[in-house]
């Protein structure tokens, strides 16, 4: 597609995405209806606690400076294995797909290892890591780069002919083959696949947090549930996924402004 | 992960892009390795050798058959809901543009939850048992089939539609036998993306409420640092997930391959 046609695709779709109006009022809507409901008597359950309870909890959390440790504890750790499941699965991953002969030699392995579901691993870390930031992120790392890996792999293995064939009529070197042509192509499905990436980091991170290493968010909430308090406990939810919408929103706006030819895959692929 | 699938693109048809069983070795070597390197009484890393006696263990425990049940139940019970209400929800959000809208932050707020972190709030508010262990998988795995059933409504030619009105059928008969068939292959595609999050997310759930179940069972064996069983539960659970994933694949398979709309 031609360039002109794909910017012209971006403004209109991020135009009217921009700010959703009636998806914002929706949730404004919900956490009053929440409120009113509570204020009625309407909601009965023991441990749901009305909207403005959460929130006192989250400015004392904020106010007694309870919720910095933790909540630099597991971002520090979600970036650092996401850079490291990144790069590590990038060059894997590029490997793998330049060199036929290194994809029929693995890819069969990285595909029954990939099917341990991530989950069982925590304990297996736990217990041969110890309880450390280490662990958390060697778990996250390791899960989250067999996406990019394969993405990587099959994004270069799988690079349309037709520009193989352009890559041969400019007499580009191989180096200037990779360099212009594959990776460039690869870049849409390694996008998406980073972005899950991100997404794993954060899940096993706090996973980790809340069966093993006692810091960051994941185990502030263990402890708030263990406490009954459960307005702290509905705090510490809510940062959470604060925390992985906010993640998403930068890397998406990142990865927009470094490619903006990738604007329409990015825009379809955020609903 | 959905785009991937969406966007297939031509392979070149060489050697390299299939699977050979060869691509086994690097991690057959690595167990080799491990299993001449191994100290016979490590007991962090037991060599490969030792993980069966793990397994004898466990079974003798008379916990594995009642743990894999009900581990197995749960997935498939949970990914049953999952199924009818991302469905039902992809569908309405597919046809009300408005309604899509309206919903599309929200969804992305839940959406970036961990699922484990839902955990510890539902056992206070619903307590601990099937409710909250499907409750769970299911605020998981609802989501790759909720979207990809909202982008198979779209999806619906406009064309199909008005000829279903233009031959009188019922508005009834019109959702069942042309807006549900069309729907069909999305969901499809939806529910191969959730299963393996499914499994995931029904171990987690285990491990976390100690329910019965073979997430806890792993739990429980390295608590108490048993690590030939905690190897030996990393295999089944390995191939569990396997053979779940092949199981879903399969009924897909045979569900589309006769299916009229593409």
């Amino acid at each position: 597609m031609p360039g002109e046609m794909r910017r012209l695709l971006h403004t209109a779709r991020s135009w009217p995405s921009a700010v959703n109006v009636v998806g914002l009022a929706t949730i404004v809507g919900g956490i009053l209806l929440w409120q009113i409901t509570h204020v009625a008597g309407l909601i009965t359950f023991q441990y749901v606690p009305p909207p403005s309870g959460i929130a006192a909890a989250l400015a004392d959390a904020v106010a007694t400076g309870e919720l910095w440790s933790p909540l630099t504890h597991t971002i520090t750790a979600v970036l650092v294995a996401w850079t490291v499941a990144l790069i590590a699965g990038l060059l894997l991953g590029v490997t793998v797909g330049l060199l036929p002969l290194a994809w029929t030699w693995s890819m069969a392995s990285v595909e029954v290892v990939r099917t341990v579901p991530a989950v069982a691993l925590v304990p297996v870390a736990l217990l041969v890591f110890g309880f450390s930031i280490r662990t958390e992120i060697i778990v996250a790392a390791y899960v989250a780069v067999w996406p990019v890996l394969i993405a990587g792999a099959v994004a270069v293995q799988s690079t349309h002919p037709r520009l193989l064939d352009v890559a041969r009529t400019f007499r580009l070197s191989r180096r200037e083959r990779f360099l212009k042509l594959l990776l460039p192509a690869a870049w849409p499905q390694v996008v998406v696949a980073a972005r899950l990436a991100l997404a794993l980091s954060l899940i096993l991170v706090v996973l980790t947090e809340m069966v093993g290493n006692p810091a960051g968010l994941g185990h502030a909430l263990v402890r708030e549930q263990q406490a009954l308090q459960p307005e702290s406990m509905w705090a510490y939810l809510m940062v959470i996924g604060v925390l992985g919408v906010v993640l998403q929103a930068v890397l998406n706006a990142a990865s927009r402004r470094a490619f903006p030819g990738l604007a329409p895959v990015l825009a379809t692929g955020a609903t | 992960m959905i785009r991937l699938a969406a966007r297939a693109r031509p392979r070149r048809t060489s050697a390299a892009g299939r699977t050979s069983l060869v691509g086994l070795a690097p991690l057959l070597m690595l167990l080799l390795v491990w299993q001449l390197l191994g100290n016979e009484n490590s007991v962090l890393y037991p060599r490969p050798s030792r993980w069966p006696d793990g397994f004898a263990s466990l079974l003798a425990s008379g916990q594995f058959g009642v743990s894999l049940r009900a581990t197995v139940t749960t997935f498939l019970l949970a990914i049953l809901a999952a199924t009818l209400l991302g469905a039902a929800l992809g569908a309405l959000v597919g046809s009300f543009r408005l309604l899509d809208r309206a919903t599309a932050p929200s969804f992305t707020f839940l959406m970036s939850i961990p699922p484990a972190a839902v955990v510890p709030v539902a056992v206070l508010v619903v307590g601990i048992g099937l409710a909250l262990q499907i409750g769970t998988v299911v605020f998981a795995a609802i989501w790759p089939i909720m979207l990809n059933t909202a982008a198979a409504m779209r999806a619906v030619p406009v064309a199909r539609l008005e000829s279903a009105r233009m031959l009188g059928l019922s508005r009834r008969a019109r959702v069942w036998r042309v807006v549900l068939p069309s729907l069909v292959p999305g969901i499809a595609i939806g529910v191969l993306v959730a299963a393996p999050v499914g499994i995931v997310v029904t171990l987690l759930v285990e491990m976390l409420t100690t329910v019965p179940g073979l997430g806890s069972m792993l739990l429980a064996s390295q608590r108490s640092f048993q690590s030939t069983e905690v190897f030996a539960m990393l295999v089944i659970i390995g191939l569990l997930g396997y053979l779940l994933n092949v199981l879903v694949r399969l009924l897909q398979s045979l569900l589309l391959r006769n299916w009229p709309v593409p």
